[in-house]
């Protein structure tokens, strides 16, 4: 058992901390958040039927009375390390694809923050819940720097002189204030049914801004003309309204089974789009300021999951969930997925758990690129890259008080996919800004070996990325 | 009166016990009339539901909440009774737990024997009837152990007990312990009943290093005049988008009612392909294997007869594997001995294996004197198929081959590379039929539309440039495109214990296809894509290809493949001898011997308590081209040949896939010897051989030396000192094909305590060779100046693998190692699967199986590797490409990777 003092301090180091989103890619929805409970989160988050954590009030309002408690809060925080690094194609001397070289790598903390609380009580067989809690649903948080040097001193062991700086920085999130409802009747000891029901307030701000700025060398490197910086903001809010509805099956000792359903929700995106270049030689400012109101849809969702209770010479508990995300109802490219969640808790010595658990989450991907049909006039090709993202999770818990319980869990996933280029190379061709044949041997040395054109889908980026999270939760029920 | 009063306590007491709780059997309601508190109760109940049945009163300590008080307040109000909660099921698992956990972390390697031993483990067979075969097909048991027993049985003995089976003459301390968990006596440890097995694996796994070159390589512009469109789209890898992870995944449910009825279903889609989400139906049924099976060991009739009847999927082996052992997986020095057995007969099969499948019917009928066995297939299959350019007006059909129509209205396919004559009459055959180069396993399956586009582009690359000498893909890999009928039968006779005789003979026939292959000048235009690569690569191992079998020659015109073969075994003493012998029908008569393509094999097998000898024998000819067969050799088939390493050359890469996959031995002849010896429990020289062999393409000859040393002075530790040679062409050191490996390996293990176990392992390597000169010089006269190019590489390894043990429920294995390999290559043997590492890196991975029930299995392992593997060459981004002014402009770069894979995987047994 902690002091108080400790206990405090405890509190406070995690509320200080919060929760996260980390990739540049998903500009629709961002990155979406697995279960908050520290403890399902342990387990792969095969939470649909949790019995045990406040934060399951989330993932399945009907867990509100399966619970059996008459009380409990939550505080968790999430903290997650995103890497990302992003590579062009390398060709050997035999003309084939060999391999990806990084030519950018960024490393960003992202954190987080939520709360639960609920209160039930129980008249004979008959179970009533009421609960709230605040969370990040999706998080647009994001983070990306890319040099862009060029080619010269490689061969004297220094660095090349930087000539812009590219950069993505977004914010905000889009948070779930719910209120849960649920009802369970007992038919017995180890036996009862729950249903539950969860209205949720979404709300966000967003901004997302991409700019690429010259450095003063390359500016001063031709001082008669001026290269353009450009900045491009999209700074939006989403807000509606969304449902979920959930039963939890506690069938004898051994078995319990879950589901819920989360109804497609139409939510409103209402924002600004703001798109500046600086103007060049005989090219005046590019500058766009429009305002935009679209539907924001959220897909249907259809989460089924079963817990497992057997004997065993440490007190084990499996979990496993399976999940249908109608990805259809955003936009015709996209396909449905299907994602598996499942986990296993061991009490391994003193009571002490050891949870392990794996999920397999599809992503889709959406972007646009702009090209010529037969007929050369500018049309924008759609693509959807579908990608998985495999994790692997682990958790523990202590019990800090009487009913006071500290749970952790970890998390190692990664994903790797194809992605354009965020910044076209074709910015960075000063014939463009000098009206000369060649590129400035000022800027780019040696500018015969240069081709600054943008790649498109023909020869995209491959991206990596991986993230290690914790999510600590501090809960209280009694 | 006293009696009375007797009665009366008696009755008294009686009411007493009778009104105790009995904490095995009490309702949470009944616990909680207990003087204790409701969560006191509550957790007892659980512990009871959860964590144990009680065996004592006393458990109830265990409980946190129940104290030393508590415990004697309600020690005299409960009982705790004997309680049986284990069925023979489950019992039956736990005894033989550790070898099914050991078959598990081997089925990769097994190729779907572990089913079959699993249900031998399960479900064991009667010693006392047992054939000879059935003996022959359990792991670590020999010929010389089958006669020991069978001889006992024969004279009217019954063997009751182990210990009984222990005594028999004959039987070797190996033979015994391997034999014991297989079999019972009297009475079968479990009794008929349903039984089923359900299994879930995901496994995001990356391509190996070979597979991962022959995808990428591009189908560009021509790169003698260094235009390079460099585009990802132009290779199978950047136009399929090969970056993502794409797991396995592989579903397999087995039912059976005792060894009588069994069935089962297997879906397996590899990286790459279509997904369970999605294949269509048809595609999933198509692509899945499944069987439904009858065995009867007490037909009626003669005793001890037996019969086995499967629909499905099933697979065949008979003798040495020469005629028929149908796998897509090769495995090098498979001698049928101690754990590399072939499990001889019928079997049910659920193994990954795809293309050598057999689906259809089969029945085998087995007496402890004769056998017979029949077998029926028809299962479309994949191959590596001419096809045209495709061009307008030209017609395609469903395979890619451009169509012509006569005037006549018959269609047929375009002259020219891909004429195919009917020999009968010269006239070129109509197009029913498509032209086979070979059966190929892929490494992705894709499906034929998906292939048809992707090649449409590539073709539109190729044809841009003009300059190969095949400026179209021309062969290329189609899937279920070779409809093959196959039947065979196997008949035997056992005139003596442990001594037989038997013909095995299969005709696959085509009805839908030729096979062709030109004749060497022709494939080398055909295979390779420029003209100075069809000079450089001249080599004389390609006359394993150029031999492959035809269906159209010169000579005859047929529509089949054929291969018959004789099998033997007797026991002599302590020494087991067998062999058998097969043709390839050919030109000669189906049954005459010596007329016709031919492999043979022929074995001794000397058996000690403690010590065996393995002599073996085995020539292959080179156009012995038996894609059914799985006999012992040193390699597969195209090693060294333009398949192999040569890739970028093929006009299509993808034709690797041959050797890449390839499941066959290469022609080969040499004696093997090995052996392994126990001195005592201190020392044991493990399996040590030696290996000489020429391979009878080029005759190379090579020598392959192994031998194990262990020591280990405590239970708990020991030490192993391994060393390997390989010497190619020994018997020509002024040859550029010689090379030199030793490979000498360190390991120390320990048990630190009962639950922690420690490996730390050591490996020097060292290759001694030339380099690839054909990247550099032309194979031509004079270019050949190896002995000025040989090369000494190195490499070495360190290792440490750690087991903790938290329970009989939880395991976590670990390991980390770190490499070197300039030039040459290590291999590892992770928990359940074999890992090849080049260059220099390190690898990280941690396994964890859970034991969630008595029923349920888990198992999460996750790797990262990070390695180097690929020297390249790489022009200074910012010098003028000018030597003389600047210096060298090349310079040296090798390629990094890092790789996460995670498999998991759900195992239901009931």
């Amino acid at each position: 058992m902690l002091s108080n003092k400790s206990l405090l301090l405890l509190i406070l180091l995690i509320v200080a901390s919060a929760l996260s989103a980390w990739s540049v890619t998903d500009q629709y929805f961002g990155n979406r958040l697995s279960s908050l409970d520290a403890r399902i989160y342990g387990m792969g988050s095969a939470g649909t039927f949790n019995d045990r954590g406040v934060f399951g009030i989330a993932d399945n309002p009907a867990n509100l009375t399966l619970m059996k408690r008459n009380f409990g809060f939550a505080a968790n925080s999430f903290i997650d390390r995103n890497e990302d690094n992003r590579a062009v194609p390398f060709w050997s001397q035999f003309d084939y694809y060999l391999d990806d070289a990084v030519y950018s790598s960024n490393i960003r903390i992202y954190d987080n923050f939520a709360g639960s609380g609920f209160a039930a009580h129980r008249f004979n067989n008959l179970g009533l819940g009421l609960g709230l809690y605040h969370k990040p649903l999706m998080n647009f948080d994001a983070g990306y720097t890319e040099d862009v040097r060029n080619n010269r001193n490689t061969n004297d062991d220094v660095y090349a002189e930087r000539i812009a700086l590219n950069e993505i920085d977004g914010s905000g999130s889009v948070y779930k204030s719910s209120l849960v409802a649920s009802i369970g009747y007992k038919l017995g000891d180890y036996t009862d049914f729950n249903l539950g029901v969860d209205y949720a307030m979404l709300d966000g701000d967003i901004t997302r801004e991409k700019t690429i700025r010259w450095t003063d060398f390359a500016q001063n490197a031709i001082p008669t003309f001026h290269l353009p910086d450009l900045t491009q903001t999209e700074d939006y809010t989403i807000s509606g309204s969304q449902m979920k509805i959930g039963a939890s099956v506690q069938l004898n000792t051994r078995f319990g089974i879950a589901g819920t359903y989360t109804p497609k929700a139409t939510l409103e995106k209402e924002g600004t789009y703001y798109y500046k270049r600086d103007a060049y030689r005989n090219t005046l400012v590019d500058s766009t300021n429009v305002s935009f109101k679209e539907d924001y849809i959220m897909p249907t969702e259809v989460r089924f999951g079963f817990s497992y209770m057997p004997r065993n010479v440490m007190r084990t508990v499996f979990n496993m969930d399976v999940e249908y995300v109608m990805y259809s109802d955003v936009c015709d490219m996209y396909d449905d997925a299907v994602n598996i969640y499942a986990g296993v808790e061991h009490h391994v010595a003193n009571r002490i758990p050891f949870r392990i658990g794996f999920q397999a989450v599809n992503n889709q991907f959406f972007t646009t690129e702009a090209a010529v049909d037969i007929n050369n006039d500018p049309i924008t090709v759609y693509r959807v890259e579908k990608v998985l993202n495999p994790m692997i999770t682990a958790g523990s818990s202590v019990t800090l008080a009487k009913n006071v319980v500290l749970d952790l869990g970890f998390g190692y996933t990664w994903r790797e996919y194809e992605a354009i280029d965020m910044f076209g190379d074709a910015y960075y061709n000063d014939k463009t800004y000098t009206g000369a044949s060649t590129n400035s041997a000022a800027i780019w040395t040696n500018p015969q070996y240069v081709n600054l054109i943008t790649r498109g889908w023909e020869n995209p980026d491959n991206v990596r990325e991986n993230s290690i999270s914790l999510n600590a939760g501090i809960s209280v029920t009694w | 009166m006293k009696k009375f009063l007797l009665l009366l306590l008696a009755l008294i007491c009686m009411g007493l016990l009778a009104a105790k709780v009995d904490l095995n059997t009490a309702t949470l309601a009944e616990l909680q009339q207990l003087p204790i508190s409701a969560e006191q109760a509550k957790d007892i109940f659980e512990y009871r539901e959860y964590v144990k049945i009680f065996s004592s009163i006393f458990e109830l300590r265990d409980i946190p909440s129940i104290d030393q008080k508590t415990l004697l307040r309600i020690r005299p109000l409960v009982v705790v009774s004997l309680y049986q909660e284990n069925n023979d099921v489950t019992l039956r698992r736990e005894v033989v737990r550790d070898l099914l956990e050991r078959l598990d972390s081997n089925e990769g390697s097994m190729e779907g024997m572990a089913d079959v031993w699993e249900d031998y483990l399960m479900t064991p067979q009667n010693l006392n009837r047992m054939h000879f075969d059935d003996f022959m097909g359990l792991p670590n048991v020999s010929g010389v152990d089958a006669v020991g027993i069978l001889r006992r049985v024969a004279q009217g003995d019954t063997i009751a007990d182990a210990r009984d089976l222990r005594g028999s003459p004959g039987l070797s301390y190996y033979g015994y312990t391997n034999l014991r968990s297989y079999v019972y006596y009297n009475e079968p440890p479990v009794k008929n009943r349903l039984m089923w097995d359900a299994k879930i694996s995901y496994n995001t796994r990356y391509f190996e290093e070979g597979q991962r070159d022959m995808l990428r390589e591009d189908f560009t512009r021509d790169y003698t005049t260094g235009v390079v469109p460099q585009l990802k789209g132009l290779s199978y890898w950047g136009y399929f988008g090969l970056d993502k992870i794409d797991p396995d995944i592989m579903l397999k449910m087995r039912m059976r009612y005792g060894n009588n009825f069994k069935m089962g279903i297997m879906n397996y889609s590899g990286k790459g392909e279509s997904g369970l989400m999605t294949t269509n139906t048809k595609d999933f049924i198509e692509d899945s294997k499944w069987f439904a099976g009858y065995e009867n060991t007490q037909m009626p009739g003669l005793d001890n007869t037996r019969l086995k009847v499967y629909l499905g999927n099933y697979r065949v082996t008979y003798g040495e594997g020469l005629v028929m052992e149908n796998t897509d997986y090769y495995s090098a020095r498979k001698t049928g001995f101690g754990f590399s057995k072939r499990i001889l007969g019928i079997t049910p099969d659920l193994s990954k294996t795809q293309e050598f499948a057999l689906k259809g019917g089969a029945m085998e009928y087995t007496h402890p004197l004769f056998g017979f066995a029949a077998f029926v297939s028809q299962d479309d299959k994949d191959a590596l198929v001419y096809i045209n350019k495709d061009g307008s007006p030209v017609k395609r059909d469903e395979f890619g081959n451009d169509v012509f129509t006569e005037t006549d209205g018959r269609q047929y396919y375009k002259e020219g590379i891909n004429k195919v004559y009917n020999y009968d009459n010269g006239a070129p055959v109509y197009a029913t039929k498509n032209k086979v180069f070979n059966y190929i396993n892929s490494t992705i399956r894709w499906d034929n539309d998906e292939l048809m586009e992707a090649e449409s582009r590539f073709n539109t690359e190729l044809g841009a440039a003009g300059a190969f000498a095949v400026p179209y893909i021309n062969l290329a890999a189609r899937k279920d495109v070779l409809r093959e009928k196959l039947w065979g039968t196997h008949v035997q006779i056992n005139p003596f214990i442990g001594t037989k005789i038997g013909m095995t003979t299969y005709t696959a026939l085509y009805d839908n296809a030729h096979f062709v292959v030109p004749g060497y000048d022709e494939m080398l235009r055909t295979l390779l894509r420029t003209s100075s690569d069809q000079e450089k690569l001249r080599k004389a191992m390609n006359g394993e290809i150029s031999t492959l079998y035809s269906t159209q020659t010169d000579s005859y015109s047929r529509d089949y493949r054929r291969v018959v073969g004789f099998d033997g075994q007797t026991v002599i003493g302590n020494t087991s001898i067998q062999g058998e012998y097969a043709e390839l029908s050919v030109l000669g008569d189906d049954i005459k011997i010596g007329d016709d393509p031919k492999a043979y094999l022929a074995s001794a097998y000397t058996q000690f308590d403690n010590l065996y000898f393995l002599t073996l024998f085995r020539h292959y000819d080179v156009d012995f081209d038996n894609p059914y067969s799985n006999s012992f050799s040193e390699h597969e088939r195209f090693d060294g040949t333009m398949f192999d390493g040569n890739m970028y050359s093929l006009t299509n890469s993808s034709i690797a896939d041959l050797y890449l996959n390839g499941n066959q031995s290469q022609p080969e002849q040499g004696v093997y010897f090995e052996t392994r010896y126990k001195f005592n429990n201190y020392f044991t020289v493990g399996r040590s051989y030696i290996d000489i062999l020429e391979r009878l393409t080029d005759h190379r000859r090579t020598v392959r030396f192994q031998s194990e040393l262990e020591f280990r002075p405590l239970f708990q530790v020991s030490l192993r000192l391994r060393y390997k040679n390989q010497v190619n062409r020994f018997d020509d050191m002024a040859d550029r094909g010689i090379s030199k490996t030793n490979e000498y390996t360190l390991a120390a293990r320990t048990f630190l305590s009962n639950r922690d176990f420690l490996e730390l392992e050591y490996r020097y390597n060292t290759v001694y060779a030339p380099p690839y000169l054909s990247i550099t010089n032309t194979a031509a006269e004079g270019n050949n100046n190896g002995l000025a190019a040989m090369t000494l590489m190195s490499g070495d390894y360190i290792a440490a693998n750690y087991t903790h043990n938290f329970s009989q429920s939880l395991k976590i294995q670990g390991s980390f190692l770190y490499w070197f390999a300039h030039g040459i290559s290590h291999w590892d043997w992770e928990d359940m699967e074999i890992d090849f590492m080049g260059e220099r890196g390190s690898k990280a991975w941690v396994a964890i199986t859970s034991r969630i029930s008595q029923n349920l299995y888990m198992n999460i392992k996750f790797r990262n590797k990070t390695y180097q593997d690929k020297e390249i060459q790489i022009r200074r981004y910012n010098v003028s490409n000018d030597p003389i002014l600047y210096g060298d402009p090349i310079y040296l770069q090798r390629v990094e990777h890092s790789e996460n894979t995670i498999r998991f995987s759900l195992d239901y047994r009931f």
